[in-house]
């Protein structure tokens, strides 16, 4: 068997940036919320068409719209939270079902009101090659990387060193200790979920800026994005970060030896694995 | 007083026999659209039945039923294409003579490989619980998908198959979907009504209390999700020789597991008639709105919304709450 080569693992590398920056969203709102949102690659999505919008009519970069998209999906992941999945948050079948409906009502939106086009956002220097240790790749791809990066230090202070981010984190462990210790969870979980969500919308713009933008681009990333989640360990964000790269690691490999229709399959393949072993692995501890 | 309750028996039972009648000579009477229809909702109606056994009762949420309904289809469509693996059993068993009807075995060797899948992957996949469970089987109908997209050789990849039982008559595909639908309601009616509703409703109110009772919980959790695959298999292969062709893109995909969901979310999850509402009440749906690209999808979404915040209990409920109808 031959190896791979070396830029091999380097391109896995900035691709599984991309799903760890997925991620880290979608690991905060599992975290302390208790729901798997599966509205979050909707929400990256808006993110991404706000991007490409300001980029188209007004010119304006998609590295300096990445504080609009922040802020608007912010708003928008306060308003879903607030008046949807507050009212059913006790029941996990309902929020489930609420989460995938509030995808599918997203999606469809942007089907009705975009096209199911595939759209780039062709900025100047997208094409600019860039040489690190012998290996050449595309700017764009680096500002993944690096976006992603500064994204888990922002969260990783957040949740270590402010009041909310220790608000966040007592919630995460205990909800009913935290409340009993004057933590407003209500208003907690709602703040997380906009963070949550305004996370994505940053992943949703170096997404249009590196790949391509199409409305049903979150549902093919919100599986990896799990996955992510349960390799890396809820809640944790640089769990999500090892995690995200090591599943970009593993597709490439699997590309590699096993070949590229496969690569959509074995991130799903790992992830029912991980649970599966995760799910023994406790029934091991209980007995 | 039992003269009248044995008047409005014998009514109800006359009702059900004219029902039953109207039934079986519908080919002759109803125009093809509309028996088209009434097919579509016969094999829907059993998928959402199937998915309610493991939703339903053990609230076990799957979203990966599609699953099981490719398995079926493609196990028939290939069972069908490819005589030679089973023709030589059937030659021996009626002398030689194996006649178009035999179509209908097809339609079984599907549930049958479908209940096969669900029995491999049901220990493993059911030691999840809750959302975990759920997670790993949204992605089970995308890496089927890839390996039928993959292995061309023997599934013809992305091309798809184009079966010749189309070419029967409708009220043959009729009275097959019937058969499957009335077999498929008879035995969850008998489930559900036996131990196994008894337990399984245990199972989904408190997983815990149900075992301390002494139920085994991971036998009856295979119990329905193998029972639920074989039926939703056999309505995959029967929807196969009904649509006549089949792509990876209209058996393995998120869409028919999602509807399955729905259906059974808005006619009331865990009762028997709220599945059938739910189907009934989409298909229509469906017909009413097939003109509009995307705009149905998004009405099935908002209706998902809706039910999940106003109407936990589902259509069924409702009309139960309203209008004081006992037996819904």
């Amino acid at each position: 068997m031959e190896l791979p080569p070396l830029p091999l693992f380097f391109l896995a590398l900035l691709e599984g940036s991309l799903y760890a920056s997925f991620a880290f969203g979608l690991t905060l709102i599992f975290g302390v919320l208790k729901i798997i949102n599966i509205a979050h690659g909707e929400l990256m999505c808006i993110g991404g068409y706000i991007a490409y919008w300001m980029f188209v009519l007004y010119g304006l970069d998609p590295l300096l719209s990445i504080p609009l998209a922040f802020l608007v999906v912010f708003v928008l992941g306060f308003v879903v939270q607030n008046f949807l999945i507050k009212y059913v948050m006790q029941e996990e079948l309902r929020t489930l079902l609420l989460t995938y409906g509030i995808s599918l009502a997203f999606m469809n939106i942007m089907l009705i009101a975009w096209k199911p086009d595939y759209r780039m956002i062709t900025v100047k220097y997208a094409i600019i090659p860039v040489k690190i240790f012998g290996i050449e790749v595309t700017l764009t791809r680096l500002l993944l990387l690096f976006v992603a990066l500064i994204q888990a230090v922002l969260l990783h202070i957040i949740l270590k060193y402010t009041y909310f981010g220790k608000a966040m984190r007592g919630c995460a462990q205990d909800a009913d200790a935290a409340a009993l210790l004057g933590i407003n969870y209500e208003r907690i979980s709602t703040l997380t979920f906009a963070l949550g969500s305004a996370c994505a919308a940053v992943t949703g713009v170096m997404f249009a800026l590196t790949h391509y933008l199409c409305p049903t681009v979150g549902e093919a990333l919100i599986l990896k994005g799990f996955c992510v989640v349960v390799l890396g360990g809820v809640g944790s964000i640089i769990g999500s970060l090892i995690g995200g790269l090591a599943i970009g690691i593993c597709e490439s490999l699997a590309v590699w030896y096993i070949g590229a229709a496969y690569k959509e399959a074995i991130a799903l393949l790992i992830l029912i694995l991980a649970l599966i072993a995760r799910a023994v692995a406790e029934r091991w501890k209980v007995k | 007083m039992s003269t009248k309750l044995s008047i409005l028996m014998s009514r109800k039972k006359l009702y059900l026999l004219v029902l039953v009648a109207l039934t079986v000579i519908a080919p002759y009477i109803l125009p093809s659209y509309a028996l088209h229809i009434v097919i579509l909702f016969y094999i829907w109606a059993t998928i959402a039945q199937a998915w309610n056994l493991l939703g339903g009762y053990i609230k076990e949420v799957s979203f990966g039923h599609a699953a099981f309904f490719g398995i079926g289809a493609y196990a028939a469509a290939l069972l069908t294409l490819k005589p030679k693996y089973w023709e030589a059993g059937l030659k021996i068993m009626f002398r030689g003579i194996v006649p178009p009807q035999m179509f209908i075995l097809t339609i079984i060797a599907a549930g049958i490989a479908a209940a096969f899948f669900a029995l491999i992957i049901g220990y493993p996949l059911l030691l999840l619980k809750g959302p975990y469970f759920t997670i790993a089987t949204l992605g089970l109908t995308t890496i089927l998908r890839v390996i039928v997209l993959d292995k061309s050789e023997w599934t013809y990849g992305a091309g798809g198959i184009v079966l010749p039982t189309g070419a029967f008559d409708v009220s043959v595909h009729y009275y097959t979907s019937l058969i499957l639908f009335a077999v498929a309601m008879f035995v969850i009616y008998r489930m559900v009504t036996g131990k196994f509703g008894y337990a399984s409703r245990a199972i989904g109110d408190d997983e815990i209390s149900a075992s301390a009772f002494g139920i085994n919980v991971m036998k009856f959790k295979l119990i329905a999700l193998v029972v639920s695959a074989f039926f939703t298999g056999m309505a995959g292969g029967c929807w196969a020789h009904f649509i006549y062709y089949i792509h990876p893109y209209n058996t393995f995909v998120d869409t028919i597991s999602l509807e399955a969901v729905v259906m059974c979310v808005l006619g009331g999850i865990g009762t028997l008639t709220g599945p059938l509402i739910g189907t009934f009440l989409l298909i229509a749906l469906r017909e009413a709105l097939a003109g509009f690209l995307y705009v149905h999808l998004l009405i099935l979404a908002i209706i998902l919304i809706v039910c999940c915040i106003a109407m936990p209990g589902g259509v069924s409920a409702f009309i139960k709450r309203k209008l004081k109808v006992s037996w819904l």
